[in-house]
């Protein structure tokens, strides 16, 4: 981000856990992130970002409050390494280690839109951690901005990948 | 009902998908349009998806529930204008490898 502003920036949106109100707290995660990707000089971030921002948001709303809806909390963090995006909901609580945790590409015949979704946003994202605390469902995923950095170089051989 | 225009060519089914996201959003009323094809038995169709920014695991699971199923009766189904987010998501799942993907409609329709 450009000089003169205090790091981390920190963005909060709040929304009801259903898919009708993704959209509006995607449009704030990809302008940040297309802010980000122009003064970084980072491509392929926003589309990164993006997609296990749309993963993460559909499983909450389809696993998590299955049952019982609830708000949906999202946190960006950006500073001059690294963007956070920190998703918190109060629904039930999952196995992440068990659930999609391989990092094997699925196999056709076997690719399931479950596990799908996960390994998408583990392979989107440099680092992704989930606790549960108290009520809470915390999903931290960590995009370093060194690595698309170091790959938007390739950007001009036609590698658009973060 | 899901913007998408469906024409045929030479015996081949054009589904030409008009949203800009195939996602949870959307994929409901794809899968209508997926099981109207597949009633139609062993069919080949292209699916050309130029007009879609952004695509999702469920948008995804159509299109390969879509190539498995229709390969099952005998069809087959070519995808064309990948591009963007979703070849990027396509590039990270290896279904560039898996699924015949061409440029264009036109060029996927050569020889089907």
């Amino acid at each position: 981000m450009r000089d003169g502003e205090s790091l981390p920036l920190k963005f909060t949106a709040s929304v009801p856990g259903e898919l009708r109100f993704r959209d509006l707290v995607g449009s704030m995660v990809r302008a940040v992130c297309l802010r980000v990707e122009r003064d970084a000089g980072c491509a392929g971030l926003e589309w990164r970002l993006m997609s296990a921002y749309n993963e993460a948001f559909n499983n909450i709303v389809e696993h998590a409050y299955a049952v019982t809806p609830g708000e949906v909390e999202v946190v960006l963090l950006v500073d001059d390494d690294e963007v956070v995006l920190r998703m918190i909901d109060h629904g039930a609580g999952f196995d992440f280690d068990d659930a999609g945790a391989s990092d094997q590409v699925p196999a056709l015949d076997s690719l399931s839109e479950g596990g799908m979704g996960l390994f998408i946003i583990r392979n989107a994202m440099s680092s992704v951690t989930y606790e549960r605390r108290q009520d809470k469902n915390l999903l931290t995923m960590t995009k370093t901005l060194s690595e698309c950095a170091a790959v938007s170089s390739a950007t001009s051989h036609g590698d658009p990948r973060c | 009902m899901l913007k998408h225009e469906l024409t045929e060519q030479a015996g081949v089914v054009v589904l030409r998908v008009q949203e800009e996201n195939l996602d949870a959003l959307t994929v409901p009323e794809a899968r209508l349009l997926v099981e109207q094809l597949v009633e139609r038995g062993g069919i080949k169709v292209v699916f050309e998806m130029s007009a879609v920014k952004v695509i999702d695991s469920s948008g995804v699971a159509i299109i390969v529930s879509l190539f498995k199923r229709l390969r099952a009766l005998g069809g087959a189904v070519r995808v064309a204008g990948v591009a963007g987010q979703p070849k990027d998501i396509f590039a990270m799942l290896r279904l560039d490898q898996a699924l015949p993907i061409f440029p264009t409609a036109d060029e996927a329709l050569k020889g089907f």
